[in-house]
């Protein structure tokens, strides 16, 4: 499936890119992160990342619409 | 849009005085600023990022119920993002009421539901080392499996006693609470010394409001050998829910 993957903070400086359109085998975005966390190395754990499908929070294994973009969110610190 | 995000300085005043209503009695105001220290470091400046379009829809998400919940008569919340420097304001939060206890309430809860909810990310910028993304301390691989985290919801009474739970938020933040929270010590996280002289051979849980600030406190005690701590992942009203 084509998924758009978006990466802030700590995930953009980490793959040295905002965002890039991959072909994933994930159906859900914790299986996407699984994969892209293999790619560049990420150590945060599945645990401690939320996800964003097409600008909305959506929950770790939750199905991966077609075409989606997918922003992997992580330990927030606004405020 | 009630929630806002801006690369320039947020204009406090000029936020005030928009926030006009003949019928409100009481207007509220949180104002956020860079501390010069995070855990004993010294901060130099910060770079604040956010994800802006979830971010927005989120702030205003939090906004809109806590128009509800208090009944206000308007709320309007803006963060500021890019570079900071000390002292510079990094949110500033308005709550209009027509009596002041509905005004400090909202204030206070969108603060917290910010932190907990709207995707902003902090890096900071230290005089004594790298910079750090907050909150993400992802190199530290002996933190993968989170021992150190207690998760209220596998915590009976049996398990709690054999910690010894302390609240590290600060003593206006317990004003109102039950008199069970009262009986529980109380160190406030805003001295973090203090926690450096308690028993090494005590476990120590500490509990906040979110189970966010003692997670980063959990994380810079056991960054320096301390690994009789441990952080409780609801804050500490989570617990009465818990053992309810």
């Amino acid at each position: 499936m084509t998924v758009t993957i978006r990466y802030f903070a700590l995930f953009r400086e980490q793959t040295g890119k905002d965002q890039e359109t991959l072909e994933l085998s994930a159906a859900t975005p914790a299986a996407a992160y699984q994969e892209v966390s293999h790619r560049y190395g990420f150590s945060l754990p599945l645990d401690r990342v939320r996800f964003a499908v097409n600008g909305q929070y959506q929950p770790a294994d939750s199905a991966l619409p077609a075409a989606c973009t997918l922003a992997l969110i992580p330990p927030l610190a606004g405020g | 849009m009630p929630f806002s995000l801006t690369r320039e300085p947020i204009p406090c005043g000029e936020l005030s005085a928009a926030l006009a209503n003949s019928a409100a009695g009481g207007l509220s105001t949180f104002e956020g600023r860079v501390r010069d220290n995070h855990l004993g470091r010294e901060v130099l400046s910060l770079t604040y990022e956010a994800y802006d379009k979830l971010a927005e829809s989120e702030g205003d998400r939090i906004l809109a119920e806590a128009s509800k919940r208090f009944s206000l008569c308007g709320v309007r919340t803006i963060h500021r993002i890019g570079e900071l420097a000390i002292g510079d304001a990094a949110i500033w939060i308005g709550a209009l009421a027509a009596h002041r206890q509905e005004a400090f309430a909202a204030c206070r809860w969108v603060i917290d539901e910010v932190k907990a909810h709207v995707p902003i990310w902090k890096k900071e910028f230290y005089a004594d080392g790298p910079a750090e993304w907050v909150n993400c301390a992802c190199g530290h691989q002996q933190y993968a499996h989170d021992a150190w985290q207690v998760h209220a919801a596998h915590l009976g009474l049996t398990q709690l006693a054999a910690y010894t739970l302390i609240d590290i938020r600060e003593p206006m933040e317990r004003l109102g609470d039950p008199a069970w929270v009262h009986a529980v010590p109380n160190l406030p996280m805003s001295e973090p010394d203090i926690y450096l002289q308690l028993p090494a051979d005590r476990p120590f849980l500490l509990a906040c409001a979110k189970g966010i600030r003692s997670r980063n406190l959990t994380l810079w005690l056991r960054e320096q050998g301390h690994e009789n701590f441990f952080s409780l992942d609801t804050g500490i009203h989570g617990l009465a829910h818990a053992l309810a």
